[in-house]
């Protein structure tokens, strides 16, 4: 590698990284996910268990939804040093996101051998919307999608040399991701199995070798396997899986009351299985709408910053012109552009699967080909405009292009995002834990709205409670329709939806938006100025 | 023309007439609309085939899926404007290529891209452009930052052009061009189901082999600008404005069906092929005479 490419690509990645750790401690806020990763790796190095009394699970029993622990281990030595904050949460996650951007470089690179390409294609990762958002914060998603990109690429190098080594570690890196989030253990199987199938006759060659990696896969894999289905996860899959939505049902239901008589046809086409089938695929196929990827993105506004798409509107053509040249060029070996479109295919499965699509979140990894495909898309376009005398003309239109777009998204992202959207995340509990332990002694109980989402955890996390103390006070509500539950009292707390009648006297009571008769003792407001808080004194 | 040829055109309009009085009243008033929207695949045939000189089999795919096609049957026998300068659009660009390629001008091809693009500003009307203003939506960004990056990011040019964006994009969407619940005809989409796969194939093969990229090009700007119009109506999606795209897309899709049958020549593809669109024609025709009105 010649050395302005070597700078260009420390440029990168510095670039990412600042855009990635910019004010990491304290925004996004927080939301009740990374509480409760934080706050229960907190109560492993206390106590050795969890929130919940189990001693080192692999699933941690959480809100009732047992999430998947690599990410709490991970957390485990920065907690250990930094202490528990928001920051020291988020850094496994900050330093993972970076290094998929350098992987994606190394990929690329060890599949085409152009450096440009491989450069174009980390700076499109650095500055994808999509990849920036899950960034940052302690998003399990894009630490198994770091898993999952470093694997390929070990994958792609035992292809080159030494066998055993690189594939040993492809085959660690899949098997950490399935560690890491419910998503990837349908994603990283099915990409393995396109790897194995795709370089078929390879693996066959390679049959003596490949024993052992593949023990220490299945070695790695049986525990979170037992532990997945001990703990409930077909419970986990039935509570958000597509077929927990009962539209196709009723709409099969309504087709079928329609007939006067039914006979063999109706009864097949109007099938509430043939409408399942149909309502998957329409939850697959909508992760490739293009307003979906360009101009509006998620609806879930905790995965979406306001008014911008998951990629840059710019990025569309480069998109289509990408696949174009993929197919046509042989900037890519045969086989590694079957696996490239494989990969598009095959990261929105697990998100599909799910009643809430399209989903930023569970298909975050179709961000990996979709920014391989734009920046070939790119680097063609600049081979198109290399002979032509308006070449800089049109290269200084691209850089303004994508200038805007860049300073838009991240305009949207840092000034719009928590004021638009101020309950996506858990805005102003890190001002009101502190607040009412200050105020705790003065009376009896406290009283906090449920409005927000599993707001006990967040008061465990900022006020950092004893963990052998919850242990043994905490009791979990019933599932909800989703399968979660929540902590409706420890300590001197208690949440619910507030209603002042019911509440006894030498209270302090914190609403949202309930009527209360007296005058608030203090407000704390979201970041657009609307109280989010009210802090009243029940005497 | 072949004896085979006249009895396959005979029999597309057949069905294709059938098909549009399975739901409309046959009547003097319908039948002229009836007539001309039949015959709009007899039209597509001749175009195709004159595009396309070396081989009918295209031709043939292109105009028995423009006669099964969902989008097309719903449309032809409603409205008649639409309908009729689809057919007027259709023999234009069939006359023009026949002319020109006897000629064998350089022109041809400016001319059929210039063609449907005249044909869109029919449905520019004066509620084009008119999108629904919002005013609370700027004095929210200005109230979350301030006024210059009001101008800079959210100003009404660019206002207007996520408009246009956002439902221009729309009409690629799976939902209007599969699923339907953004079209006009709320139980299906504008293609039949199997087709959306051999309309990505076919688009993207069009373009990754050198062969009759220029044809093919006419047809994606087709393909690109017929939703133009429709995206400047306020409403998300105005199915009867996007009308033209149907032809481009009924195009691409016979491409890949037509790459598929190339490359894969034996029997089992074929009645493959046939089977699945079998079965969704049944799923559409189901949903468009059973379930539709109700």
């Amino acid at each position: 590698m010649k050395l302005i490419q070597k700078i260009i690509l420390i440029l990168i990645l510095l670039t990412a990284f600042f855009l990635r750790a910019y004010k990491l401690d304290s925004f996004p806020a927080i939301n009740s996910d990374e509480a409760a990763i934080g706050y229960n790796a907190y109560s492993l190095l206390q106590t050795g268990k969890d929130e919940h009394g189990a001693s080192w699970p692999l699933h941690f029993k959480s809100f009732g939804d047992f999430k998947p622990g690599a990410y709490f281990y991970l957390s485990l030595p920065f907690i250990k040093v930094l202490d528990l904050n928001l920051l020291t949460v988020r850094l496994p996650n900050l330093i993972l996101s970076v290094l998929t951007i350098l992987f994606i470089y190394k990929l690329v690179i060890l599949l085409t051998k152009n450096n440009k390409l491989a450069l174009i294609s980390a700076a499109v990762l650095t500055f994808s919307p999509w990849h920036l958002h899950f960034s940052r914060g302690a998003w399990e998603s894009s630490v198994a999608l770091s898993f999952i990109v470093i694997g390929i690429y070990f994958f792609f190098k035992s292809i080159e040399k030494k066998f055993l080594l690189n594939f040993s570690l492809f085959i660690i890196f899949f098997s950490a991701s399935l560690y890491t989030y419910h998503s990837a253990r349908i994603i990283a199987p099915l990409l393995a199995l396109s790897l194995f199938i795709i370089y078929f006759n390879f693996i066959k060659s390679k049959i003596p070798q490949i024993i052992f990696p593949i023990l220490i896969g299945v070695i790695l894999t049986i525990p979170v396997l037992f532990s997945f289905l001990q703990n409930g996860g077909s419970a986990r899959f039935n509570g958000v899986g597509f077929t927990s939505d009962q539209g196709p049902l009723l709409r099969s239901t309504e087709l079928l009351n329609q007939h006067k008589s039914l006979n063999i046809i109706n009864r097949t086409i109007d099938n509430k299985r043939v409408l399942y089938s149909i309502s998957w695929l329409q939850k697959y196929t909508s992760h490739f709408d293009l307003n979906f990827l360009a101009t509006s993105g998620d609806y879930v506004p905790r995965s979406k910053s306001p008014d911008i798409g998951q990629i840059h509107l710019i990025d569309l053509p480069f998109l289509f012109l990408g696949i174009i040249y993929l197919l046509s060029s042989t900037i890519y070996h045969r086989r590694s552009k079957i696996f490239i479109l494989s990969f598009l295919l095959i990261a929105p499965l697990a998100a599909s699967l799910t009643f809430q699509a399209p989903s930023a979140l569970r298909a975050l990894s179709m961000v990996i080909p979709i920014s391989i495909l734009i920046a070939l898309g790119i680097f063609n376009f600049l081979k198109i405009i290399q002979n032509n005398k308006f070449k800089n003309i049109f290269l200084i239109i691209l850089i303004l292009i994508y200038g805007y777009s860049i300073i838009y998204s991240l305009d949207s992202y840092f000034l719009h995002y928590e004021k638009r959207y101020p309950t996506a995340w858990q805005t102003g509990f890190s001002e009101l834990a502190p607040y009412l332990e200050q105020q705790k002694n003065q009376y009896q109980q406290i009283y906090v709205t449920n409005k927000y989402d599993q707001p006990y955890i967040l008061f465990l996390f900022f006020s950092k409670y004893p963990p052998q103390l919850i242990q043994k006070e905490i009791k979990l509500t019933p599932p909800d329709n989703f399968g979660f539950s929540t902590v409706l009292n420890y300590d001197k707390y208690h949440f619910e939806k507030i209603n002042w009648e019911k509440i006894p006297s030498n209270s302090l009571v914190i609403t949202s938006d309930e009527i209360v008769p007296i005058e608030p003792k203090k407000i704390i407001n979201f970041p657009n100025g609307q109280p989010g808080f009210k802090i009243y004194s029940k005497l | 023309m072949a004896k085979n040829t006249k009895a396959f055109l005979i029999i597309v309009f057949i069905i294709s007439f059938i098909l549009k009085i399975l739901r409309v009243e046959l009547n003097l008033i319908n039948l002229p609309i009836l007539i001309l929207s039949s015959l709009i695949p007899i039209v597509f045939f001749f175009l195709i085939k004159e595009i396309d000189q070396k081989s009918e089999k295209l031709a043939f795919i292109s105009t028995i899926l423009l006669t099964l096609n969902p989008y097309n049957i719903y449309f032809s026998d409603i409205t008649l404007k639409t309908n009729f300068f689809l057919f007027l659009l259709l023999l234009m660009m069939w006359l023009v290529s026949k002319y020109f390629h006897i000629k064998n001008n350089k022109f041809l091809l400016p001319i059929l891209i210039i063609i449907p693009l005249i044909f869109n500003l029919i449905f520019i009307d004066n509620n084009s452009g008119l999108y629904p203003q919002d005013q609370h939506r700027t004095q929210t960004i200005i109230n979350e930052t301030n006024s210059l990056d009001y101008y800079i990011f959210y100003n009404p040019i660019q206002l207007f052009l996520r408009n246009f964006t956002i439902r221009y994009l729309n009409y690629f969407s799976p939902e209007f061009l599969i699923f339907g619940n953004t079209f006009a005809n709320p139980r299906h989409g504008t293609i039949l189901y199997p087709s959306i796969i051999f309309l990505i194939l076919g688009i993207f093969i069009s373009f990754s082999s050198k062969k009759k990229q220029k044809i093919n090009l006419i047809f994606l700007i087709w393909l690109l600008i017929a939703p133009i119009s429709a995206a400047l109506s306020p409403e998300l999606i105005n199915s009867n404005k996007a009308f033209f795209m149907s032809i481009p897309l009924v195009y691409f899709i016979s491409i890949g069906i037509y790459f598929i049958l190339n490359k894969y020549k034996n029997k089992l593809v074929y009645f493959s092929i046939i089977f699945i669109y079998l079965l969704s024609l049944i799923y559409y025709l189901d949903m468009y005479l059973n379930h539709f009105i109700k």
